[in-house]
């Protein structure tokens, strides 16, 4: 029940009105009688007696003012009546009684002009009432004063001028009950707002939605359903309500209840009509307004996550973690949820908000979803789900993991990656229903989360296939290098030894022969010679003999200008990683060398954290332009395929500065 | 020093290695083409000298001077050989505990004995 009556002492007011007013003015009347009476006595000794009746007008005329024209009449009847009882009793017929006559129809004139003149004076003050309260209202608008205030002030103008003991504002709910949003009461009374009402039984807010116009609902003694019963409760005999049109569709009723038989005047549909259309300009405005900086958050929450998982970092839980804080804000929700649907109908805690137990919802732990859950529900349909546990009173019928939670309503939406449902996203709430659109916000989310994973899974299959082809053509280097170390480059050393051990042997007296066969173990030491630059090109031996260190020490010892080298290394890492590293130091230096005509050069190797730091610095004339084909750009591509980055910063006139970071654990 | 055992995996080299320096005056007492078989022949034989190829197919020729080494401190002197020139090898070569480095296709019983000399 959305509202409760804390005071059961309610005073009677609006009953027995009329009688009151007649009996307040005949007294008055009475009063004024006597005291006219008396003035006319006094008078009588110097005027006659029938120009005296006169004075009795000024009893009349106040009671008509006051009273009305039913009241004056009696008392001006009671004037003539003690006139001629006191002062003149009837001696002749004729000039007397025309007199009378003259007195009566005077007095009912009288009368009913101040009647008329009461009336309008009072409806010109019910004008006033309404045009300020409407004024009130308008400025409220116009402030943009929050949506529960502006409703609160519209239930208090509307009860105040329809002279209703209690009004209030509902708004319909697409699941056909209504929510109150604001609520006055005459005698203090505890009015809850934000419950929501089943329209099951006779009710003005049925009626409004029934008709789609103004309604009247009056005697609720018989009638069913949960508000006729509060109505009966509190004493309400008559209601009335207004329908509140928002964008030509049905927002919300404003409703006004009386105690009192005597049903509302006719018209005061129309002046609740006029609060209901300032209502719903308000409305308008509110939800404009909430739904322009809610899609400004929405949107910039979305550009974050996007943002995130647009830079396709081999672990994505970062994205999950601010996706669960970000749609936790923007929907008011208690706690979230993103999970990840397993092919053995389990799900995977990627990142969980808000939780009481949140040890069972840390990242990567395992849930096999209950029912009734909506994660369940997402699994098994594919569809945004929505469950309301409000209802539910016995523990034991909440899912084993919500039992200590107090979750009120939930509602889940799926990830759909590339068309097949990856996971879910699911919002609780502790407090209230979630509103109406959670799902479809949810799913702005869901989309956004999807095609980030799609990003990241394409990227990362992209990285993985780039990584498998620069490994592939690696392998058939470093076999090319081996066969021919191990084929051409091993026979032709065996050669030159032999030919060495040949001219050894050739008699003393064939010098010609000796000659011979040294020169031809020279060609063959050349072409050993030529055959190892172009082995070297293919892959560098000492790589994989000795490692990063000696290779690079190796490259820095060959170099024709002078390299500072520092190498901190633990140990030998995937091949992958040193070629990348030895690649591109070996073309750093060649450019620093070639192009950029450098005196020195740094170069610094270290592990640190996990991944693999390298640095080469020249002090050469700066300006590599990476568009241009340096040598570097293929080398982009390799570090990335490894995960890696690489920054090449070249300003003209300052040197050259690379720095690779490789990371060393495979994804 | 006249005692000598020879690692390498490649036949044809050993043969012609073996003529090299036994004309030179260094006797190949064994040769040897894993790090297993050098060893046991190196612990049996006690050779003067041993020659390491730096690339041993599989295994590591490296690693074979350091556990012959450390087998036997005082033992053997040890000479690294390769098909790689010196210069593509040094930093190997220097960070080995081997005595020097002599390039294959300069093989001789002479080029040994000054590598084991300018060594000690």
């Amino acid at each position: 029940m959305w509202w409760r009556q804390e005071s059961s002492e309610v005073s009677d007011v609006l009953t027995g009105r009329p009688l009151q007013r007649w009996a307040a003015g005949v007294a008055t009347g009475v009063v004024l009688v006597v005291v006219a009476t008396g003035v006319v006595w006094l008078l009588n000794r110097q005027f006659t007696p029938r120009g005296l009746l006169v004075v009795y007008l000024l009893a009349v005329l106040p009671v008509a003012m006051r009273w009305g024209a039913g009241p004056a009449i009696l008392v001006a009847a009671l004037g003539v009546g003690t006139f001629l009882v006191v002062i003149a009793p009837p001696r002749t017929g004729g000039p007397a009684l025309v007199a009378l006559g003259v007195f009566v129809a005077t007095a009912v004139i009288v009368a009913g002009l101040a009647a008329g003149l009461r009336r309008s004076i009072r409806e010109s003050q019910e004008l006033a009432a309404e045009q300020s309260a409407l004024r009130r209202v308008a400025t409220l608008v116009a402030e943009g004063v929050p949506a529960p205030e502006l409703f609160e002030a519209v239930s208090r103008e509307v009860g105040l001028l329809c002279d209703a003991d209690l009004a209030r504002l509902e708004r319909y709910e697409p699941d056909g009950t209504v929510t109150g949003v604001g609520s006055w009461a005459r005698v203090p009374a505890r009015l809850a707002v934000g419950t929501r009402i089943e329209l099951d039984g006779v009710s003005v807010a049925r009626e409004v939605r029934r008709t789609g116009g103004p309604a009247r609902v009056s005697g609720y003694a018989y009638a069913d359903g949960a508000v006729a019963a509060e109505a009966r409760e509190l004493g309400i005999r008559s209601s009335i309500g207004c329908p509140i049109i928002v964008d030509g569709h049905l927002w919300g009723v404003v409703v006004a209840s009386s105690k009192s038989a005597k049903a509302f005047p006719p018209g005061t549909e129309a002046r609740i009509q006029r609060f209901t259309e300032l209502v719903a300009t308000a409305v308008t405005n509110a939800e404009a307004r909430a739904a322009v900086r809610r899609n400004a958050d929405e949107q910039a929450a979305l550009r974050r996550v996007a943002t995130l998982a647009a830079r396709g970092d081999a672990d994505p839980s970062p994205v999950f973690a601010i996706v669960a804080d970000q749609v936790r804000t923007l929907l008011g929700a208690d706690c979230t949820s993103v999970l990840r649907f397993e092919s053995d109908e389990t799900a995977t805690y990627l990142a969980a908000r808000g939780w009481r137990d949140a040890e069972r919802r840390k990242p990567g732990a395992k849930w096999y979803p209950e029912e009734p859950s909506v994660i369940e529900n997402v699994r098994r349909t594919g569809q945004p789900a929505r469950l309301d546990y409000s209802d539910v009173k016995v523990i034991q019928e909440l899912p084993p993991s919500l039992r200590s939670e107090g979750i009120r309503s939930a509602v889940a939406s799926p990830i759909v990656v590339e068309s097949r449902l990856w996971g879910s996203i699911g919002v609780g709430s502790r407090t209230r229903l979630l509103p109406a659109d959670t799902e479809q916000r949810l799913i702005a989310f869901t989309e956004v989360v999807a095609t980030a994973i799609a990003n990241t899974e394409s990227r990362t299959e992209l990285a993985r296939s780039r990584a498998r082809v620069i490994a592939a053509a690696d392998a058939t280097r470093r076999r090319l290098e081996r066969d021919l170390h191990d084929g051409a480059q091993q026979r032709l050393v065996s050669l030159a030894l032999e030919l060495r051990n040949t001219q050894a042997e050739v008699p003393a007296e064939l010098p010609e022969l000796s000659t011979a066969v040294g020169r031809l173990a020279d060609d063959v030491t050349q072409v050993l010679d030529q055959l190892r630059e172009l082995s070297r090109g293919i892959h560098p031996a000492i790589l994989s003999e000795g490692g990063l260190g000696p290779a690079l020490r190796t490259l820095a010892r060959r170099s024709p200008v002078p390299v500072d080298l520092t190498v901190r290394l633990e140990s030998r890492y995937r091949d992958a990683v040193e070629v990348a590293a030895y690649y591109v130091a070996s073309e750093a230096l060649t450019n620093a060398v070639k192009h950029a005509e450098a005196d020195h050069v740094e170069i610094v190797v270290e592990e640190r954290d996990g991944v693999l730091h390298l640095l080469v610095a020249d002090d050469g004339g700066g300006g590599a332009d990476q568009t241009r084909g340096t040598g570097l750009t293929g080398l982009y591509d390799r570090v990335a395929s490894l995960g890696g980055t690489m920054r090449v910063s070249s300003p003209v006139g300052d040197g050259t500065r690379i720095q690779v970071h490789l990371p060393l654990q495979t994804s | 020093m006249r005692r000598c055992v020879i690692v390498d995996d490649n036949e044809r080299f050993l043969a012609a290695a073996r003529s090299s320096l036994e004309r030179g005056g260094l006797e190949v007492v064994a040769t040897a083409t894993t790090t297993t078989d050098a060893l046991e022949k190196i612990d049996a034989l006690k050779p003067d000298v041993v020659l390491v190829d730096i690339a041993l197919g599989a295994e590591s020729g490296l690693d074979l001077v350091r556990r012959i080494v450390e087998a036997t401190p005082s033992g053997p002197h040890v000479v690294l050989i390769s098909t790689h020139r010196e210069e593509d090898v040094a930093e190997l070569v220097s960070a080995s505990p081997a005595a020097g480095f002599v390039w294959k296709a300069d093989l001789s019983a002479r080029a040994v004995r000054d590598v084991v000399a300018a060594g000690e």
